[in-house]
């Protein structure tokens, strides 16, 4: 049965506030292990396609959840703006903290903004190839030191409501 | 690199046999012995059970026939085409819960990992004991049919070279802690390890029904009406008489039933097709079951032998230790990248990085035999509504598998362990770590389930007061229409279902056949003994073909 859908395309800010949520999950390098971010993904455009494709309850939901972290720096780290108008780290620090949230929606809903940012990002074969591919020990090594910091130290700084993050 | 062979069982299908509702341009009107709603694991084995009896069959399927060649790779665009609401479908109440359900021809046999397991003993003693089924579903009664299930589809346990680390590493790992282990016996004619059931075998290895029973009763003279949405069953004087659909183009599609319409589609949708043909018995839609399924990350030093998770067996391996005694399965999880980014922890670079080195990573699951009932309705627009909330013990069984597989995974190696429990340390870094999981918070919301294997919902019984069908599958005080699929079972079963599932369509479809034999011939009715003479028949004929 054909159900009723109704999926007014994404205003030129939503689409800005797209591209930058997802930048931040999957950013460019050096600010990332893999070969590349998804920018260059065109994940706005992915993302309407999603909203127009995915039943209107969804659908809804996906950009109510659009809505919820481009507002989020206010309520999150108390400050002025969108998630495409902050610093970069501050958008890292928005994003940790609504995966982190005590509010159950808030954290369920940005779950499923990362987890559509992956499906995206993981149509890359050059992505796939690098998460795929098992790293060597020495080339680890040169990995570690040569990244800005390793898993264990940057999860570490970032402890706190992260560290119970129900990802 | 693995080479497909030259064809597959989807395709040279016989002329006419596909009706392809996204192409329809006009209304149909067609006539069979038996009609079959849906095309999964239920659906096609009553086809391919009543083609060897010499009825005709019609099939009608909501969702496309997705064929071997044309399989996508990437999660986004598979279960765009092939999954219920493109994968994004949930289960309601106090948290939301993914539901994974097939929409194609093949159903979820499409996309699951071919687990084979014959019903539990225990699950058919319960059934008799609480809910009278007695004789009428017995082991005894079943298992011809699982001998000739196992025959056709070719189940085997997961050849050692396809094993892959994440499953032999569970083998290892469990045998060590002392619970019994082993490799999975699926549904499998020559695994090539792609580690890609979850989007469809691309070399046709795993014997999903797209490949086997559909288009071996195609062969047999069945019909198949593809991308074609049923809305209800015609009853007639108390008769089931056709089944009305609607083509993705719009058409009306209307087959008409000369005995029997056998409703296969799934736990969820059968009890609402059942309401919108009219019926209304009290057990409708109520005691819906499903198995929660968890899975746990851990990540590996490099160091150590890659797990690769994009090799091996999808799901391979699985331990049934701890299923009577604390109401969980473990086993194991191959998770492409499109579904693990989403589970580890992290955004930016502290994402990428675990991500860079997900082939270090094992993934081991469990699935909860949770005793929460829940209630399937249809909501605004048609659409299918569960709602279901686990109990304070379904949730103590969860914590305890996840701190079960935690401890299995440091002792392993794992040197990070992400249990994704709300309220617990994302990340765990040594074993002491695990004491955090043993606290958990028994809230569903907690959580991150997935519901996997669903049951109920049209609950067999002999009374109808309690239940919607009786112990011959025919919905109480409706002739001629039946329900084949889980939803009549009246409990979850503690281990993966597909195979208990066919085995009950086989069943079915066996006592439907031979009452439609029976009905020609002019005969009465011979029994249960000769029912098992008749399956015995069908056997025969279907090795014979």
């Amino acid at each position: 049965m054909k159900r009723p859908h109704f999926n007014p395309a994404l205003a030129s800010f939503e689409l800005a506030w797209t591209d930058a949520a997802f930048d931040t999950i999957y950013p460019e390098p050096p600010e990332s292990a893999l070969p590349h971010g998804v920018l260059s993904m065109h994940p706005a455009r992915f993302f309407q396609n999603v909203l127009a494709a995915v039943p209107l309850e969804q659908s809804l939901g996906l950009r109510v959840t659009l809505w919820m972290i481009a507002l989020a720096p206010l309520f999150t780290i108390r400050k002025l703006g969108t998630i495409a108008s902050i610093a970069p780290e501050d958008r890292v620090r928005v994003l940790e903290r609504l995966l982190a949230s005590p509010y159950y929606f808030v954290r369920q809903l940005t779950m499923s903004f990362k987890a559509i940012a992956t499906l995206l990002y993981a149509q890359s074969e050059q992505v796939r190839a690098a998460m795929t591919t098992p790293l060597r020990p020495l080339v680890n090594a040169a990995r570690l030191t040569s990244r800005a910091k390793p898993v264990h130290e940057a999860s570490s700084e970032s402890r706190g409501s992260h560290e119970h993050a129900a990802e | 690199m693995s080479t497909q062979p030259s064809s597959f069982a989807d395709e040279n299908l016989p002329e006419g046999a596909v009706v392809d509702g996204e192409t329809l341009t006009r209304s149909i009107d067609d006539v069979f012995d038996v009609v079959i709603v849906g095309s999964g694991a239920a659906g096609a084995t009553a086809a391919h059970t009543l083609t060897a009896a010499g009825l005709s069959v019609g099939i009608v399927e909501e969702g496309p026939w997705m064929k071997t060649r044309e399989l996508a790779k990437d999660v986004h665009t598979a279960f765009g085409r092939i999954m219920r609401q493109s994968g994004m479908q949930v289960l309601g109440g106090r948290a939301y819960m993914p539901m994974l359900q097939g929409r194609c021809v093949g159903g979820s046999t499409l996309v699951n990992s071919a687990i084979a397991w014959r019903i539990p003993e225990d699950v058919v003693d319960d059934w008799s004991a609480r809910f009278g089924l007695g004789s009428s579903i017995s082991m005894r009664e079943l298992e011809p049919h699982f001998d000739a299930l196992e025959r056709d589809l070719s189940v085997r346990e997961v050849d050692p070279s396809v094993l892959g680390e994440n499953n032999r590493l569970f083998v290892e790992q469990a045998s060590r802690q002392g619970f019994k282990a082993a490799p999975m016996r699926r549904y499998d004619r020559g695994c090539k390890g792609s580690g890609l059931c979850l989007t469809g075998c691309p070399n046709g290895a795993k014997q999903g029904m797209s490949l086997t029973y559909v288009p071996w009763s195609l062969e047999r003279g069945a019909r198949i009406f593809t991308s074609c949405a049923v809305d209800h069953v015609q009853i007639v004087g108390g008769r089931a008489v056709a089944v009305q659909a609607r083509s993705a183009t719009g058409q009306l599609v209307t087959i008409h039933a000369r005995h029997a319409v056998l409703v296969a589609a799934s736990t969820v949708q059968s009890p609402n097709i059942l309401r919108r043909s009219g019926i209304r018995a009290g057990a409708l839609g109520r005691h819906f079951q499903a198995h929660p399924g968890l899975a746990i990350g851990g990540l590996f030093p490099t160091t150590n032998r890659p797990i690769e998770m994009a090799f091996g067996a999808t799901q391979g391996a699985e331990s049934t230790h701890f299923r009577t005694t604390e109401r969980f399965k473990l086993e194991t999880i191959s998770l492409p990248p499109d579904l693990a980014g989403a589970r580890i922890p992290g955004v930016g670079r502290e994402l990428t990085e675990r991500l860079s080195q997900l082939a270090h990573v094992a993934v081991w699951a469990a699935q909860v035999r949770a005793e929460a009932e829940g209630v399937v309705t249809s909501g605004l627009g048609g659409v299918d509504r569960v709602d279901y909330t686990l109990t304070k013990r379904d949730l103590e069984a969860a914590r305890k598998a996840c701190t079960v597989i935690a401890r299995m995974l440091f002792e392993a190696g794992a040197r990070e362990v992400w249990p994704g429990i709300y309220g617990a340390p994302s990340v765990l870094r040594s074993i002491d770590d695990v004491r955090h999981l043993e606290s958990a918070p028994l809230d569903p919301r907690s959580y991150n389930f997935i519901a996997t294997h669903l049951f109920g919902a049209a609950r067999m019984g002999k009374d109808p007061r309690s239940s919607v069908v009786d112990l011959d599958f025919q919905v109480h005080g409706v002739t001629g229409l039946h329900v084949v699929d889980s939803s009549v079972f009246p409990t979850n079963l503690g281990v993966n279902p597909q195979h208990s599932i066919m085995a009950m369509s086989r069943l079915a479809a066996t006592r439907v056949a031979e009452c439609a034999v029976r009905s020609t011939l002019g005969r009465t009715g011979p029994g249960r003994e000769s029912a098992r003479k008749y399956a015995k028949t069908l056997d025969e004929a279907s090795t014979a073909a």
